[in-house]
């Protein structure tokens, strides 16, 4: 063969392979475009249709031949992750023209943990995936295109790491750490995979892996290196040095200075020291700035419109909402933000509305699923002119006593023993620092703090609307209750024993609170309570925690008290029930006052004795039925019950099964 | 044919009997206690069936418990969870599969609630001995929140006040001799002050905001030589949150700063810090809070009561 003939054949071959083998395109679909909708069958006959997935977030949808080595590589490895995290949840439809005698033999050899469709309607050819395989589409909400590639080997890699990306935009950490591990461990030298990796660990909050992630990449050449410095700026940033963050991120300008998201971090840092001109400079850079994934992209047009809605600007700021999730379709915090600003103006229709998209993304977000659930509740006092009337009269009745200083006493309450029901309402809560990437932080903790500590069953939280409406007609501003004495007047005229009020400072990645329960009757702190939430995941789990600690005080400081007023056997009737806080399991100290002994002319009180325990085990509204234990003496009517916070918090060891 | 009332209830006992037999023979699950509140369980079961697919239902029952019943069709959980006490949930959980009760499937439930139920404390912000002396908060009262400046040069400081007559003790640095600032007291009043006497080198600063007080940190209350690895105890206003309590270790000997010694302490110490008063154990005053070791929040710097007594004295 001529040389020449040599050469055309190598440059035919090599662009076919260019061609085929590692081409990354996007001609059959667009970003934003619908799929084609289709029905197919698997080999057991049992039918798949896509619309169906409509509603799901994402959904990967393969093309590949069963036949091709080098077209299944991405689908297994999605496979194997999946068997290997049971949480992983990633929706994947594996699609093949192959025979059903071939799809059989790979089914049993890989035991996929989704569903291999047969298609033998053209799909392929729809999908333009006739030629090229693996051909693959991720879809986002609506099934409506995120990526879409064609070709094996390099581009499967493309694809991991954009999936990655994905997977971490959608707040599945672990599963986004092991995709790009995935792809740093076939390639050690593919610096995107190494960079969300580290991301993907300080979203975890796992800031040691995510700084030594980026310190090693910041050694490499390049690109690596300044990515590696841009997360080495967001990490200390995150730890608080903020003198090492800025200096870190003065190198990324120098060395990347297309490089957007290291303006982010510069923002937040400003906007945290107060200087928001100077922050508001910063995001608008990080948005004029090309380089960046799209996931970081968004942040910068969410800070912006953070920014503005701080400033009153709704307007511009939902603009800014709205481009952030353009670029980032699974970016639930500017989605709830932008219904925050519509709830700022009073329209709690849209501001459901945004909150309901924001729950598509994930119905399990706290924060969207708060917002929501307050929305809802607004709109449907709208609509109950009842219920507002009785809401206005209670307001009224409550405006009197704020304005006399009258507080209501229970006329029923004949002795000074029997508890009342524990009220606390929360009262204002200020919010500082930097400026997080989700809106209404202390509406969102009030709010589930209110559901949790009702749901209890052992503390009654004064509504929220019903605070709104007393502040509104008693011309205050929820900042008018940082004044201790103001919110205390407030408690009392409530009937709350105990107001919770405090301040919460952002800082990033994170936000400092610190809660205090006061006495409305005595004016002391029962307890400060201080913590950290993390962003993220853990909010739900530092929520819980919160709820438990309040509880544990509630009961540790104000027991409930009761006395026996009947006793059958075994059984005893106490004068508390379910609308005073006594729940099933309840454990309660029978005790006996011992009378003060005097000793060389010195008065001592001793303790009162335990002389049997009681465990709740039926309610009713206004009493209690429960079983004694440990008796010491015969129980009589009006012997005196202390709830005992010792026992409570785990009784029954193993499983029981009946 | 008659049928006494006596032999009519016994019937009717004995049917509901039956009927009680007959529902826990159906019913056939696992029951398991947690220390979770309910709250906390529904969000954990919620959160684990909607991942699995399930469409979800809830429905509350009898003794302030909830059902929630998840259905794919094929398969469904009836998972019921009521309080064991206001910190603990008793769960019982049943599923059935083409509508027959399969036993042991719990296993994945129970691993979840158990992960829930080992989740460590909300991350606190003070070092692992969380628990703090009642006095702190006694001690809150007397401590504020210093403000100087404006937007671009703005100071934020702590401080604490030792005479009921309206004098404040601060750090020095960023205050000048007789500048105005603002105090905001433990319950929000705000104060004006202005800086009545100021000490650079032992960065130190008294403020007068001419009004009485009621709460008040005596300085007859000092305690001036510490032990290495004590534990001290700070309340101040670290970026402006008024009333933060951290705790930490005094854990490097003392060292001198020009001719004055300052103490090293291992202690949560943040922006606006200064100024803070420290205790020991016994709720004696023991130093001020100067700063924080530049680039980390944990190691910081304190004034020893010594020196804020050698500061007073002076003419």
């Amino acid at each position: 063969m001529k040389p020449v003939v040599r050469m055309i054949n190598f440059i035919l071959t090599l662009s076919v392979i260019m061609g085929f083998g590692f081409c990354e395109t996007s001609s059959a679909f667009s970003a934003g475009d619908t799929v084609p909708n289709f029905s197919l069958k698997d080999i057991n006959e049992k039918v798949y249709d896509l619309s169906s997935l409509k509603n799901q977030p994402m959904v990967i949808i393969y093309f590949f031949d069963v036949d091709s080595r080098s077209s299944q590589e991405g689908l297994l490895t999605i496979d194997d992750l999946a068997k290997q995290y049971k949480d992983v949840d990633l929706l994947v439809w594996g699609i093949t023209t192959s025979s059903k005698e071939k799809v059989l033999k790979f089914n049993t050899l890989t035991n996929p943990t989704f569903p291999i469709l047969m298609d033998t309607t053209g799909v392929s050819q729809k999908y333009k995936a006739q030629t090229i395989l693996p051909t693959i589409c991720i879809t986002g909400p609506e099934l409506k295109v995120l990526d879409f590639f064609q070709g094996g080997g390099k581009t499967t890699e493309i694809m991991l790491v954009k999936l990655a990306e994905r997977t971490l935009q959608q707040k599945k950490v672990e599963i986004a750490k092991a995709i790009s591990g995935k792809v740093v461990t076939k390639n050690p030298g593919n610096v995107e995979a190494k960079s969300v990796h580290g991301y993907a660990s300080l979203k975890a909050g796992d800031v040691e892996e995510a700084e030594k992630t980026f310190y090693e990449l910041s050694r490499e050449k390049g690109d690596g290196a300044v990515l590696g410095k841009e997360g080495l700026s967001t990490v200390y940033a995150q730890k608080g040095q903020t003198e090492k963050s800025l200096a870190m991120a003065e190198e990324v300008e120098m060395s990347g200075p297309g490089r957007a998201y290291v303006h982010v971090v510069k923002g937040d840092l400003l906007y945290s020291q107060n200087k928001k001109t100077a922050a508001e400079v910063e995001y608008k850079k990080a948005i004029a700035k090309k380089q960046s994934a799209p996931y970081q992209k968004a942040v910068a047009y969410n800070q912006l419109g953070r920014l503005y809605a701080n400033r009153g600007n709704f307007k511009k700021s939902r603009e800014l909402y709205a481009q952030a999730v353009s670029i980032d379709p699974y970016y639930i915090e500017a989605t709830a933000n932008r219904g925050l600003t519509y709830e700022k103006e009073g329209d709690w229709a849209k501001a459901l509305e945004n909150y309901r998209q924001a729950l598509a993304i994930d119905k399990s977000d706290p924060f969207a699923a708060t917002l929501a659930k307050n929305a809802k509740e607004r709109l449907l006092l709208e609509q109950d002119e009842e219920k507002r009337s009785r809401i206005d009269k209670l307001v009224d009745e409550l405006v009197l006593r704020y304005r006399d200083q009258t507080f209501s006493v229970d006329s029923t309450i004949e002795d000074d023993w029997t508890s009342q029901p524990m009220i606390l309402t929360f009262t204002y809560f200020s919010e500082t620092g930097g400026l997080t990437e989700r809106d209404g932080f202390s509406t969102v903790l009030t709010s589930q703090l209110a559901d949790q500590l009702n749901a209890s069953g052992r503390v009654q939280v004064v509504d929220l609307i019903l605070i709104e409406r007393l502040l509104e007609r008693l011309n205050l501003k929820t900042s008018d209750l940082a004044e201790q004495e103001t919110a205390l007047k407030l408690g009392k005229v409530l009937s709350a024993r105990i107001i919770g009020t405090g301040a919460i400072f952002h800082v990033h990645g994170s936000s400092l609170i610190t809660m205090r329960l006061v006495d409305t009757e005595t004016t002391d702190i029962t307890k400060v309570i201080n913590g950290e939430f993390g962003g993220g995941p853990s909010i739900r789990k530092d929520m819980h925690q919160l709820n438990r600690e309040i509880l544990t005080t509630v009961i540790q400081h104000y027991p409930l008290q009761a006395f026996v007023v009947d006793i059958i056997g075994n059984q005893v009737l106490l004068n508390l029930g379910a609308d005073q806080g006594v729940v099933l399991g309840t454990r309660f100290d029978v005790i006996e006052d011992k009378p003060a002994i005097e000793y060389r002319g010195k008065k001592m009180k001793p303790e009162s004795a335990v002389v049997a325990q009681v465990e709740v085990v039926k309610l009713e509204k206004d009493f209690a039925y429960g079983h004694l234990k440990n008796t010491r003496r015969p129980i009589v009517r009006d012997d005196k019950l202390r709830e005992n916070i010792d026992d409570i918090v785990f009784q029954g060891q193993g499983t029981k099964v009946w | 044919m008659q049928v006494s009332g006596r032999f009519q209830s016994y019937m009717i006992t004995c049917c509901l009997l039956l009927l009680g037999l007959t529902f826990t023979v159906r019913a056939t699950g696992e029951e398991r206690v947690f220390p979770l509140t309910v709250a906390e369980a529904e969000d954990t079961v919620s959160l684990w069936l909607s991942r699995k697919g399930y469409d979800l239902y809830r429905r509350n029952i009898d003794q302030g418990g909830i059902q929630l019943i998840a259905d794919t069709g094929e398969s469904n959980w009836q998972i019921s969870i009521w309080p064991n006490s206001p910190l603990a949930t008793k769960i019982i959980a049943v599923f059935t599969e083409n509508s027959m009760v399969i036993a042991g499937r719990n296993d994945e439930l129970w691993d979840v609630l158990d992960r829930q139920s080992n989740t460590p404390a909300l991350t606190k912000t003070q070092p692992s001995d969380t628990s703090f002396p009642s006095f702190m908060l006694a001690k809150n009262k007397a401590v504020v929140c210093i403000h100087s400046g404006g937007e671009a040069g703005a100071l934020q400081l702590s401080g604490f006040i030792i005479d009921p007559a309206g004098i404040i003790v601060s750090t020095a640095h960023g205050l000048d001799y007789l500048q105005t600032v603002q105090v905001i007291l433990h319950g929000g009043r705000i104060l004006t002050g202005r800086v009545i006497k100021i000490n650079p080198g032992l960065d130190l600063t008294l403020v007068d905001v001419s009004t009485g007080l009621d709460a008040f940190i005596s300085l007859d209350k000092g305690r001036n030589l510490l032990e290495m690895g004590e534990r001290l105890f700070t309340v101040g206003c670290p970026n402006d949150l008024s009333g933060i309590i951290f705790s930490g270790i005094l854990d490097s000997p003392p060292r001198k700063v020009g001719s004055r010694p300052l103490w090293q302490v291992n202690m949560p110490i943040h922006q606006g810090s200064s100024g803070s008063p420290v205790f020991d154990l016994q709720g004696n005053l023991t130093a001020i809070v100067k700063g924080r070791y530049r680039g980390t929040d944990y190691i910081g710097f304190l004034i020893p009561f010594e020196t804020l007594i050698e500061f007073i004295s002076e003419p």
